[in-house]
């Protein structure tokens, strides 16, 4: 009788004999996923980057944002000053740095905005049915026919004009975070609704029911939990949407006012300067550029890490 | 009055064998002179006034050898997009693309040396006491719709303009002096008391004033009317805005108007007047001011004004782009920061010094102006008449430690508890925003208050301007000449002018000067007078007077670019439009490349 490799003999008997392997949770699970993503993982290390920047600007920023000295307008990049001076003399390293801040602030502001708005509906129209859910639909059908990036150039531009200056009387980046996130909740609202029509019909929604839970009860303890995983991707992915409409505005010239910094308006500002001050453009476009990149490829990755197909 | 520290700045910006250079001694004559035509046109029976240039082969008809042959001769301006909605003085005057006004002819134009000359009115003459005007109408002139011009027009264009339903946008420049003007404005009386009326005929024009108005020839270079037959057809002066309505007793025509593109004007092959243009095609290329420069760079814009210092750099760093480059005196614009002086804070006087002592106007000028503008401590420009900076200049000048002493004193000490401010900017260029940005950092620095910046279309502006009350608290503009009379440039600051600042000193000072016709030196003083309450009240602060650099490509050609007798070689304000002699004195030649 030939015999066998003893590791491989126990290796291949293991399941028959029962010897336990240490369970995972989804979770770990979803992290080993993630974590396999190089992608993910450079979109984690920027998004954790730019948000340590937001965070601690003041601490990383060499100068405050509206510091200016005019001696050194105009610098190119030099140890002095890493990224070079602006028209005015502001040190662009700081000027990025806040301008960093800004861009997060906005776009999570906004975002959270769009989801205070969109969230409830959806959960609310795909809860109830009915009229509701009829209304809801109309106005998501409203929303979507009005191309978002124009209709935010539009609300900006009736804000701006002193149109409503009682209701938006708390400063321009609250005005932005309004009109960002005005435009934003529909792909929100739409998600939630889709997500509470599919898990109301659960068995364990039927069984919570039957024993008498309230609908806010289902609604909050059963159906949102459940419904979070894909709506975190969505909101992951919002975000860069948000850093674009904001910069998208900024360039226009309606979003941020100066000397708040923020990197769509120093690119759309260094644009007659870009034959001979090129560092002017650069350094905020590439801050906007990683930005995105960075929240998309985090997006992607948590979206394949939380495929419920894998689970 | 030794106006030569005080010019130096302004002269002495370029190298002396620099051809952008001026000579200080000209500049002084130039103001002299301009003063004295203006006194020249009070004299009632006097010779009508007749200054001007020589007149040139183009005034001749005969085209220069170099010139381009007519289907060449385009010329390409670059407009505002976001400001282009009208095309005439008397509808809005700030919401025309930059080159407007071709229509029709003010009854006087003003030529290159600043010299009133005769317009559609051939002569006119003032009465004794100064209140009375009568001008002469050429005859014989027409509109393209077979109409001729008559003084019936003039009466129907003023009384337009001071209808209140029409809430013209410069009522306030014939505020106090047309008679009726006020109450017409105002409502509180019909626009057929407006004192714009025919005379002994159809071609006398006479108008009549509340006050002694010597200056009042020179301010009707603002008088290019509207068609009295389209007003009363269409209701409004927005007929001019269609090719297929648009009526014009002036050398164009509106051929084309393509919103966001182009607006197009034609040479008007019914022409009467006396202007010989010789440019057969004129456009307004609609863009935003950032674009501007790559358009010149890439011929698609033959004029560029203002530019950005980056532009100019790029521009004077290379020999043959430095040619292209001219400056002038443009209309001795003043930028300032203003007030709302009837509000909190600015209603405090300790705050508007300290703001104005806050601003260092020569770092400004060396890092960011450059030969764009000379730092400004008063409000008439150096070289217009009574122009005083040097006497003035301690008043405004930078002092951040005053500055502080005052905020302080003013109860914000270090800028404490100090409201953080919104300025609000008119339609800014690349310029405009780096100036505004630098006043931004040096308020910060000097006085640790914030102050955001604010863009606003030159539409809304305007109207928050002139709302009364006025819907800005802060803001930052500019002011040039309307005529060369400090009368003029005083005059936004009297009370229900531009802004909210009301002095009862000022207003009689201003009054007695406007209306004084003895000695001219006496009449100097009294505007200086007048001038110096202005400053040391600070209703606005004076950060600098504007040169007027241009880009000019090299294919305009004529007289519009000789030396005027200062010395200056460049497109005289108000550019090109029938108010001045530029349009007789420019023509494209052979070398231009196809644009358009």
């Amino acid at each position: 009788m030939a015999t066998t490799d003893a590791t491989t003999l126990s290796a291949s008997v293991e399941p028959t004999l029962g010897v336990r392997r240490k369970s995972r949770t989804n979770f770990q699970l979803a992290k080993q996923r993630f974590f396999r993503q190089k992608l993910a993982v450079v979109g984690l290390v920027l998004v954790v980057l730019f948000l340590f920047c937001a965070l601690f600007a003041p601490l990383l920023a060499p100068t405050g944002y509206a510091d200016a000295n005019l001696m050194d307008a105009n610098k190119f990049p030099s140890r002095e000053f890493p990224f070079g001076t602006d028209t005015i003399g502001h040190d662009m390293v700081s000027r990025v740095i806040y301008g960093i801040r800004t861009s997060m602030v906005v776009a999570f502001s906004a975002v959270a905005l769009a989801c205070l708005i969109g969230v409830p509906l959806g959960l609310a129209a795909g809860l109830k049915g009915g009229l509701l859910d009829f209304i809801v639909l109309r106005l998501v059908e409203i929303m979507t026919a009005l191309p978002g990036i124009l209709f935010a150039i539009f609300l900006m531009s009736v804000i701006n004009s002193g149109a409503f200056k009682r209701i938006f009387v708390g400063g321009q980046v609250m005005n932005v975070v309004v009109v960002i996130g005005i435009t934003s909740w529909v792909p929100l609202c739409r998600l939630m609704r889709a997500q509470i029509l599919q898990l109301r019909e659960q068995e364990y929604v039927t069984a919570a029911r039957s024993i008498g839970a309230t609908e806010y009860r289902v609604a909050v303890s059963h159906l949102l939990p459940n419904a979070v995983p894909p709506l975190i991707i969505a909101i992951t992915l919002a975000i860069p949407a948000a850093i674009f409409a904001e910069a998208g505005l900024s360039f226009l010239g309606i979003g941020i006012n100066e000397p708040v910094p923020s990197l769509g308006k120093m690119v759309s500002d260094s644009r007659q300067y870009i034959q001979l001050y090129w560092h002017l453009g650069l350094f905020p476009s590439l801050a906007i550029a990683l930005a995105v990149l960075g929240f998309a490829f985090l997006g992607d990755g948590l979206r394949d890490a939380l495929d419920p197909r894998q689970i | 009055m030794n106006e030569k520290n005080s010019l130096s700045e302004v002269l002495d910006q370029f190298p002396k064998d620099d051809p952008l250079s001026v000579s200080r001694r000209r500049f002084i004559a130039a103001g002299a002179a301009a003063m004295a035509t203006g006194f020249l046109a009070t004299n009632a029976g006097a010779a009508p006034l007749q200054g001007g240039r020589m007149a040139t082969a183009l005034r001749q008809g005969t085209p220069p050898a170099d010139a381009a042959p007519p289907e060449k001769q385009l010329i390409i301006f670059p407009a505002d997009v976001g400001i282009a909605k009208v095309l005439d003085f008397y509808e809005q005057v700030y919401q025309r693309p930059f080159v407007a006004d071709l229509f029709s002819e003010p009854l006087v134009r003003m030529n290159r040396e600043f010299e009133i000359i005769p317009g559609v009115a051939d002569s006119w003459e003032g009465s004794e006491d100064g209140k009375t005007w009568t001008f002469k109408l050429r005859q014989g002139l027409t509109w393209t719709d077979g109409n001729p011009l008559t003084a019936a027009d003039w009466v129907a264009t003023f009384q337009y303009a001071a209808n209140p339903e029409h809430a013209w946008d410069f009522t306030w420049f014939f505020r106090d002096v047309i008679t009726g003007w006020n109450d017409a404005v105002d409502g509180k009386a019909g626009i057929d008391k407006v004192g714009v009326a025919q005379g002994a005929s159809e071609y006398e024009l006479v108008i009549s004033t509340d006050v002694p108005a010597p200056y009042m020839p020179a301010m009707m270079l603002y008088s290019l009317p509207l068609s009295a037959a389209a007003l009363k057809e269409h209701g409004s002066g927005v007929y001019n805005s269609d090719p297929a309505t648009a009526v014009s007793c002036g050398p164009y025509v509106l051929s084309e108007w393509t919103p966001q593109q182009q607006i197009v004007y034609t040479k008007n092959p019914n022409y009467t007047g006396t202007m010989n243009v010789m440019v057969e095609k004129v456009i307004n290329r609609l863009a935003t001011p950032d674009t501007y420069f790559t358009m010149y760079q890439n011929n698609e814009v033959d004029y560029l004004e203002e530019p950005d210092p980056a532009s100019l750099t790029l521009m004077m760093g290379d020999e043959a782009t430095a040619k292209e480059v001219h400056s002038g005196v443009g209309d001795f614009p003043t930028w300032y920061i203003f007030f709302d002086v009837t509000k909190a804070p600015f209603d405090n006087k300790m705050v508007r010094q300290a703001w104005s002592h806050a601003i260092d106007r020569d770092t400004l000028k060396s890092q960011v102006l450059g030969p764009s503008g000379t730092p400004a401590y008063s409000w008439l420009a150096p070289g217009f008449p009574a122009s005083q900076r040097e006497a003035l200049q301690d008043i405004q000048k930078f002092d951040p430690a005053m500055a502080k002493d005052l905020l302080s004193q003013a109860g914000f000490p270090d800028g404490k508890d100090f409201p953080k401010q919104t300025m609000w900017l008119r339609a800014p260029s690349p310029l405009d925003k780096t100036v505004a940005g630098a006043l931004s950092a040096m308020l910060k620095e000097n006085l640790n208050i914030e102050v955001e910046l604010e863009e606003h279309d030159s539409a809304g502006f305007t109207a928050a301007l002139n709302a009364k009350p006025t819907q800005i608290l802060l803001g930052w503009v500019r002011y040039g000449m309307d005529y060369l009379d400090p009368s003029n440039m005083l005059s936004v600051w009297k009370t229900g002018g531009r802004h909210s600042w009301s002095n009862p000193d000022f207003d009689a000072k201003l009054k007695e000067a406007s209306e004084y016709l003895g000695a001219p030196e006496e009449r100097i003083k009294l505007f200086q007078e007048a001038e110096r309450i202005l400053v040391e009240d600070v209703p606005a602060v004076f950060v600098y007077h504007g040169t007027r650099v241009q880009f000019i490509k090299p294919w305009l050609k004529g007289d519009f670019l000789t030396p005027d007798k200062n010395g200056i070689s460049a497109m005289h304000w108000p550019a090109y439009t029938t108010m001045d002699t530029v349009p007789e004195e420019i023509y494209v030649s052979s070398d231009a490349p196809d644009r358009g």
